[in-house]
């Protein structure tokens, strides 16, 4: 039996509440989970964003296994690409680790934690930590790792209409 | 899932071999040296010895890792689970999946590892020098 693993997100004031294993991951102008886009839509402006997500690993069983670790997250389809001026930025990365985030409500402008390209292959290594390194693991239940947080950004010439719906792969190793 | 049939671990020389579940490894692997490792599938075995240094896929592919000084016994299993926008707000459930066994050598004290990575149905292979 594997472990039970699943998505978390984190939303509203500090210090928020959680929604396990949300539907999706869409982004846009409301701080909620599987918010609808054509709702929310974010205003193409010079230096626009939706609202950050802020997501954890969640850990509720280990399943007979004794670790979890080497957390990768990734965009693993651009669902037909970015569109003109659209990206998104994250605080994830391989090296340089700044260590656990505290939550803090999310916002809508230039994200203060994300400043890093999205990676859109599989990482080399982890690239979100586990108590607050990558190389750290989970050995009992329930655990969360570090908050991977993700935020899309627009520009002034990214185009109406809906943008191409990306998928994120979350990955893990069991022990 | 797709197990494979057999994880054979020894963990001494001339030790009988034992069929022990991927569970069981960990505990395994504190308590003892594992020396060899073979996956079984269906019509596929994946097999690495530590003290040799060497991989034999299918009985036929083998990988000497002289350069490798004193080496330890490395095993996961990974998953993955996948997330998408723009996906009805009613369904949830987003499931984990196995999507790689992987087995190998990494050099005590040093990062350099050579991992033999395989598919979750035990049928595709390939190396990896890390995790």
């Amino acid at each position: 039996m594997a472990a039970t693993v699943q998505v978390v997100e984190r939303n509203g004031a500090s210090p928020g509440v959680q929604t396990v294993d949300p539907a999706n991951l869409n982004m846009g102008s409301d701080d909620s989970y599987e918010i609808v886009p054509a709702t929310y839509p974010i205003t193409a402006q010079a230096d626009g964003h939706a609202f950050e997500k802020w997501l954890q690993v969640y850990v509720s069983a280990l399943g007979g296994s004794s670790i979890i670790d080497n957390i990768k997250i990734w965009l693993s389809s651009l669902g037909g690409g970015w569109a003109t001026g659209e990206g998104m930025s994250t605080n994830l990365r391989t090296s340089s680790y700044g260590g656990a985030e505290t939550y803090a409500d999310p916002i809508e402008t230039d994200s203060l934690v994300a400043d890093q390209a999205m990676p859109e292959s599989e990482p080399a290594g982890a690239n979100l930590g586990i108590g607050g390194a990558l190389v750290g693991t989970i050995t009992s239940v329930p655990s969360y790792s570090d908050y991977a947080i993700l935020q899309l950004d627009v520009t002034a010439a990214t185009p109406a209409g809906a943008l191409n719906a990306k998928t994120f792969t979350f990955q893990y190793d069991e022990q | 899932m797709n197990d494979p049939l057999e994880i054979i671990i020894t963990t001494r020389e001339n030790q009988t071999p034992q069929i022990v579940p991927f569970e069981a490894l960990y505990q395994l692997h504190q308590t003892e040296v594992i020396t060899t490792m073979m996956l079984l599938w269906n019509h596929n075995s994946y097999y690495v010895s530590v003290p040799d240094k060497t991989f034999i896929v299918n009985g036929g592919r083998k990988l000497a890792l002289e350069q490798f000084g004193e080496c330890e016994f490395l095993y996961r299993r990974r998953n993955q689970v996948e997330v998408g926008m723009n996906e009805p707000s009613d369904d949830g459930g987003e499931k984990t999946k196995v999507v790689n066994w992987i087995i190998g050598l990494k050099s005590v004290g040093a990062d350099t590892m050579v991992l033999l990575q395989i598919a979750e149905d035990g049928h595709a292979w390939s190396w990896l020098d890390g995790l």
